[in-house]
């Protein structure tokens, strides 16, 4: 008999992320993200995701590297698919410049979008994250966020679940 | 200049990068992950894909934690359905067959989308923003050399705004 392990037990604790005003500049996010890890040979250890928090301190929303590279310049590709890399290069940091002044509430992931609730189990979680096509979902707790999964929390609980 | 920096100065070298068999079953390679994770502080670090060898040892393919969840939900749905519905046995031959999903039924074929060596860190930028991957296989010519990831661009983007 296997024990169905829950949300909570898998997840990320909120309190283990670093933060950031939800007002705060696109920039100063890249330069908290890149604070909170380092790497060690080819590993990199610490959190690739930054949480917004709004004024009264709530975690309102998550800011991941992906989100931060696909900020500029996306429009630009889809617009015209012929644009060379190089031409494209330079707009993009361009765009990345001006889209660094963006606040961090313009193109975070809020929290509300994709979650799950804390004593959901590791199947409700798994089938939250494929469904809504993201890479961390929120855990809720009466009402309040309790901590995040990724794809990997999720992989690594699955002892036992197949013999 | 780091615009025309090449992807050769950031990307992870092959040899330091996971590897698992085509022929693998879905647990095997989820096995072969968790080798490679490490715990700290009570959380799970680690490489969030694999590369894919062939019978000849031959890079094939390349296999993310994303594809192995969407293979592990089929699994158990197909598990589901023999546990739970004899009479499912009749109308489901196909899933029966694939009970063991094998690593190279749902990996991304290595030569779908990649970049050279040599390519500046723009183009593979461009390339992991434009097919939505977060890790791209580097060639050289057509040998594969190593694995650019979106948080070994990242940093260099965050470079570009100092």
């Amino acid at each position: 008999m296997v024990t169905r392990k829950t949300a909570e037990q898998i997840m990320v604790p909120i309190g283990d992320y670093n933060t950031i005003p939800e007002k705060s500049t696109v920039y100063e996010a890249i330069q908290v993200l890149r604070e909170s890890f380092h790497r060690d040979g080819q590993a990199w250890y610490g959190h690739r995701s930054v949480i917004a928090v709004n004024k009264e301190g709530e975690p309102t929303g998550i800011l991941s590297l992906r989100g931060i590279l696909q900020a500029a310049g996306l429009r630009e590709l889809e617009e015209d698919p012929d644009l060379k890399a190089d031409s494209w290069g330079w707009l993009y940091i361009k765009k990345l410049r001006e889209e660094a002044r963006l606040s961090v509430r313009d193109i975070m992931q809020p929290l509300r979008l994709a979650e799950v609730r804390a004593n959901d189990d590791l199947t409700d979680v798994a089938r939250a994250l494929l469904k809504n096509k993201v890479n961390s979902l929120s855990v809720f707790k009466s009402g309040r966020v309790v901590g995040i999964v990724r794809t990997m929390d999720i992989l690594m609980a699955m002892d036992g679940y197949f013999s | 200049m780091p615009i025309t920096r090449q992807v050769k100065n950031i990307m992870v070298p092959i040899k330091e990068y996971p590897v698992v068999d085509e022929g693998a079953t879905v647990l095997e390679a989820v096995m072969r992950l968790r080798d490679s994770f490490h715990k700290m502080d009570g959380t799970w670090y680690g490489f969030q894909s694999l590369m894919v060898l062939n019978e000849k040892g031959e890079l094939t393919g390349i296999l993310t934690l994303r594809s192995l969840l969407v293979a592990l939900r089929q699994r158990e749905f197909i598990e589901h359905i023999l546990n739970g519905d004899p009479t499912g046995l009749f109308f489901t031959p196909h899933l029966i067959k694939d009970t063991k999903i094998t690593v190279g039924k749902i990996m991304r074929p290595i030569n779908l989308v990649t970049v050279q060596e040599d390519d500046t860190i723009m183009e593979a930028l461009l390339k992991i923003i434009k097919y939505k991957i977060n890790s791209l296989p580097v060639l050289s010519g057509t040998m594969p050399v190593g694995v650019v990831r979106t948080i070994d661009l990242f940093w260099f983007v965050g470079e570009l705004l100092e």
